[in-house]
């Protein structure tokens, strides 16, 4: 059996790096630290984070979605070094500014019921890309 | 070997500029802001990934800021559907290196609502550029934070 090497594969219009290919990705991911001084750890299509208050962020694509029509998948941790904590009665609220360019979440704690800073939320979205 | 990014989409050219660039550092800069129209909520805090930050000050990346206002006016119409311009995304020339300081403001123009940074005319300052030290940490009363005026 052969093995094709190259860089970066293509059809003629669009091409990625060969990671996409061997490694897969989203069409935009983050994971940030929504508490303290807020911070993104790691992202892909994502330009900007913001702290809009307790428990609500919000954050915008370098390259918009082509529609507010994609789709987004959450998770969230509570507090570091806490399994017992983790996600737990936790839930995402507030998606009404689903848009193109941006999208905003919230951590609500089903618990106290009230927002609550989370130390990694990860957000996932796929879609059409403008 | 120097890639030239204008060859690929804008998304391509993260996934290469990620593929080359491992391990960003965090940006020195945040962005802290109210928004008029909401007098009543907290500051905000606007923070630039670190991925969007290197590639804004490596240039030849990013398009200027001009294609993203022409989305978003775009995206604000009534009866949008979906983006016929995505293409300026890809095909206007990218933008020179900037520093880290001429990235924030560029992200400011991006990212916050015009209202904030060209049309305000009230005497608060409601917009400052600020070293990350300078956020508080402690969480207490976030939702009660507001930029905190000079003396007159």
């Amino acid at each position: 059996m052969s093995t094709i090497n190259a860089q970066n594969y293509g059809d003629g219009t669009d091409s990625v790096p060969a990671s996409a290919v061997l490694q897969g990705t989203a069409k935009a991911w983050v994971n940030f630290n929504g508490t303290g001084t807020v911070a993104i750890r790691e992202s892909f299509n994502v330009a900007s984070l913001t702290d809009l208050g307790t428990g609500r962020y919000s954050f915008s694509r370098s390259n918009a979605f082509s529609n507010s029509n994609y789709s987004s998948t959450f998770g969230v941790i509570r507090q570091d070094n806490s399994s017992t904590e983790s996600s737990g009665n936790m839930s995402f609220q507030s998606l009404s500014s689903y848009q193109a360019s941006s999208m905003r979440v919230s951590v609500y704690d089903n618990d106290t019921n009230a927002y609550r800073d989370a130390v990694m939320v990860n957000v996932v979205s796929s879609g059409d890309l403008a | 070997m120097t890639i030239d990014y204008t060859q690929y989409k804008l998304w391509e050219r993260e996934m290469i500029f990620k593929d080359q660039h491992k391990n960003l550092p965090q940006g020195n800069y945040a962005i802290l802001w109210e928004d008029p129209a909401d007098p009543d909520a907290p500051a905000k805090v606007t923070r630039p990934s670190p991925t969007w930050l290197a590639m804004a000050m490596h240039g030849g990346i990013l398009p200027p800021v001009e294609v993203y206002w022409a989305l978003r006016e775009d995206e604000e119409r009534d009866g949008f559907i979906r983006h016929t311009r995505g293409h300026l995304l890809h095909e206007t020339p990218p933008v020179p290196a900037m520093t880290e300081e001429e990235a924030m403001e560029y992200l400011v123009m991006k990212d916050l609502p015009p209202r904030i940074w060209r049309d305000y005319k009230g005497n608060r300052s409601i917009l400052k550029i600020v070293s990350v030290e300078l956020v508080p940490t402690d969480r207490v009363h976030r939702n009660a934070w507001k930029i905190k005026q000079e003396a007159a």
